[in-house]
């Protein structure tokens, strides 16, 4: 070990100053790497194993014995692209020079084996992608908007008097065209599915959105990411009802990331099955949010009722959204518990409490949810208890979220709620 | 092309068979021309100059190391020579033939100095051999056997090597 120290001065002693001067500055900086051909770089300095005239003549008269730590870097990159990940991990670890010229592949692999899963192909997949003139400037949402049949046919629909065919829109030519090209619109993953009022338009109307979602994404070769579904035009629906199930595309929720369900109280979301169906198969969604109407009914918000007793395969849920809902304090606990090892934001608004305490709700997220980062919360209330006990309320890091709990502790207890 | 062909038709027949090398330390080593032709660069240089019938100097190599060289050409002259086609992608196996384990059954010293005459010379193959050689030595060892095994010191500053374990951790927890 003593050799190489003093031979090393040797050979940085019989360079230029403005040599040495570049090695030292190669040596402060962390990011002072040799470039991944081995080459010199951009500013003209090298890096210690890069080869130089004097190391030449230094191995060719045996003062300076080849080692790992100063052999070309081509050589030395030949040598590291036959170790696995955690060989790699552990050669960085062994001085400054090696960690410096392994970072380069360390963060090939870091990148390609350990943190994506990606092949070389998927990362040159990847890449054609980006470059591509053709596929860059493609659409990268798209937005569906349904016609809604309208209340009176909607009436007509449920006693009877007129046929509905919940597949009639799935077999449209149009739909099957667009199932179709959602593949070539390969970055489009993120969808938004409303029902709208269009009273001129006679065809296509459809009664429930779950219908919509059959239609659009019932054998496609989309890759869904986000999910917006909004109903808020849709009548109060009467009946249970069921989504199609000629076929099943229960794959089509395996990239869902994120979930956002908007409707009426109580719409065709909370009483069809498309919610269920979604959150039974989407086992990566990281971001659910469940909006349901400002309107004076006091009944439990059927939605959220529908999510909590779906067998949800979501384990990492990290962020949830609730608003404009009527729910128990019992059921909105049992879903902090659920998530409560992976939540990190947590957002409130116009929640009407129907039974139980908000103190039991609020002691609930301080006791359970521990890894939160941020807390919103608007418009909190129990029900047939006069005005809100929280307003505007927002809080970020764990010791502002604990202070913002613990004054909205008080106020909901001198409030009596 | 014909008259290209023709010359150097002229020069393979007027090529001697065996040639003579000069190594760095003055020593004369002959060695058959297939046998030197393993190197890519011989091979180029015998193209592109006339056969002088000189010996042919070596800087970057010495006697000891050349012999070794010379050795292993001999034992793999018959090996289909190299695609050069090698693309930059990680390699996995890092199996060595048995004979070639018992080649690379050498010091340290003598190990990366057979890789550098290989890089030199343009031999792959006797240069993934050594890579695959000092790749084994690395495997499996702690970042201080790796040290040890290779003589080389430590100089990170305990912040640097606490910076490199949160580095390693966050990799590992992918």
């Amino acid at each position: 070990m003593d050799d190489s120290i003093s031979l090393d001065w040797i050979f940085m002693g019989e360079l230029s100053s403005e040599d040495v001067n570049s090695s030292d500055d190669a040596t402060s900086s962390d990011d002072a790497t040799p470039s991944e051909d081995g080459t010199s770089s951009e500013d003209g300095t090298h890096s210690e194993v890069d080869t130089n005239p004097a190391d030449d003549i230094l191995l060719a008269t045996g003062k300076l014995l080849p080692n790992l730590d100063n052999i070309p870097p081509d050589v030395f990159h030949m040598i590291v692209r036959y170790l696995e990940p955690r060989d790699l991990e552990k050669l960085r670890a062994v001085s400054r020079t090696i960690y410096r010229s392994t970072q380069p592949i360390f963060r090939e692999v870091v990148l390609k084996e350990l943190y994506t899963k990606l092949t070389a192909e998927d990362i040159a997949g990847i890449c054609y992608l980006a470059n591509n003139a053709a596929t860059q400037s493609l659409p990268r949402s798209m937005h569906i908007e349904a016609t809604y049949v309208g209340d009176l046919t909607a009436r007509r629909i449920y006693q009877g008097s007129l046929a509905y065919d919940q597949e009639a829109l799935h077999r449209r030519p149009e739909m099957q065209s667009l199932r179709r090209d959602m593949g070539l619109f390969v970055n489009c993953k993120e969808f938004h599915v409303t029902l709208i009022k269009d009273d001129l338009r006679m065809q296509n109307k459809v009664l429930y959105i779950d219908d919509v979602v059959y239609a659009a994404f019932a054998d496609s070769s989309a890759v869904v990411e986000a999910l917006t579904l909004d109903s808020r035009v849709a009548n109060r629906a009467p009946h249970e009802h069921s989504m199609p199930s000629s076929i099943d595309f229960a794959d089509m929720w395996m990239n869902l990331k994120a979930l956002k369900v908007t409707e009426a109280l109580p719409s065709d979301l909370s009483k069809g099955t498309a919610v269920s169906h979604i959150l039974e198969h989407a086992p990566g969604l990281r971001h659910l949010s469940l909006t349901g109407s400002d309107d004076s009914w006091g009944g439990l918000s059927r939605i959220f009722r529908t999510a909590s007793s779906t067998a949800t395969k979501a384990t990492g849920i990290e962020t949830l959204e609730l608003s404009f809902l009527f729910i128990e304090s019992k059921d909105l606990k049992s879903w902090l518990t659920r998530f409560s090892d992976t939540l990190l934001t947590l957002s409130l608004t116009s929640l009407t409490l129907l039974s139980g305490s908000w103190i039991d709700v609020l002691q609930h997220i301080q006791d359970q949810c521990t890894n939160l980062q941020y807390v919103f919360m608007h418009d909190l209330r129990r029900h047939n208890r006069g005005k809100p006990f929280c307003k505007w309320k927002a809080a970020s890091g764990r010791e502002d979220i604990y202070y913002m709990l613990e004054s909205r502790k008080e106020k909901a207890r001198k409030k009596g709620l | 092309m014909s008259e290209q062909t023709e010359q150097n038709a002229q020069v393979e027949q007027s090529a001697p068979q065996i040639l003579t090398f000069c190594t760095n330390d003055n020593a004369i080593l002959e060695v058959e021309r297939d046998v030197a032709e393993r190197s890519v660069l011989i091979r180029h240089l015998l193209e592109d100059l006339p056969a002088s019938g000189q010996a042919i100097p070596l800087q970057m190599v010495n006697e000891a190391v050349m012999k070794k060289v010379i050795e292993w050409c001999r034992h793999h002259q018959k090996d289909p020579p190299s695609t050069g086609d090698d693309d930059d992608s990680r390699r996995k196996t890092t199996d060595i033939e048995e004979w070639d384990q018992k080649f690379m059954q050498v010091d340290q010293e003598m190990l990366f100095e057979i890789i550098l005459a290989a890089n030199f010379l343009d031999i792959k193959g006797l240069l993934d051999v050594g890579c695959k050689t000092v790749a084994n030595m690395i495997k499996g060892k702690s970042p201080e056997e790796i040290r040890k095994t290779f003589n080389i010191q430590n100089d990170f500053t305990p912040e640097e090597e606490d910076q490199i374990r949160r580095e390693n951790e966050w990799a590992e927890d992918r």
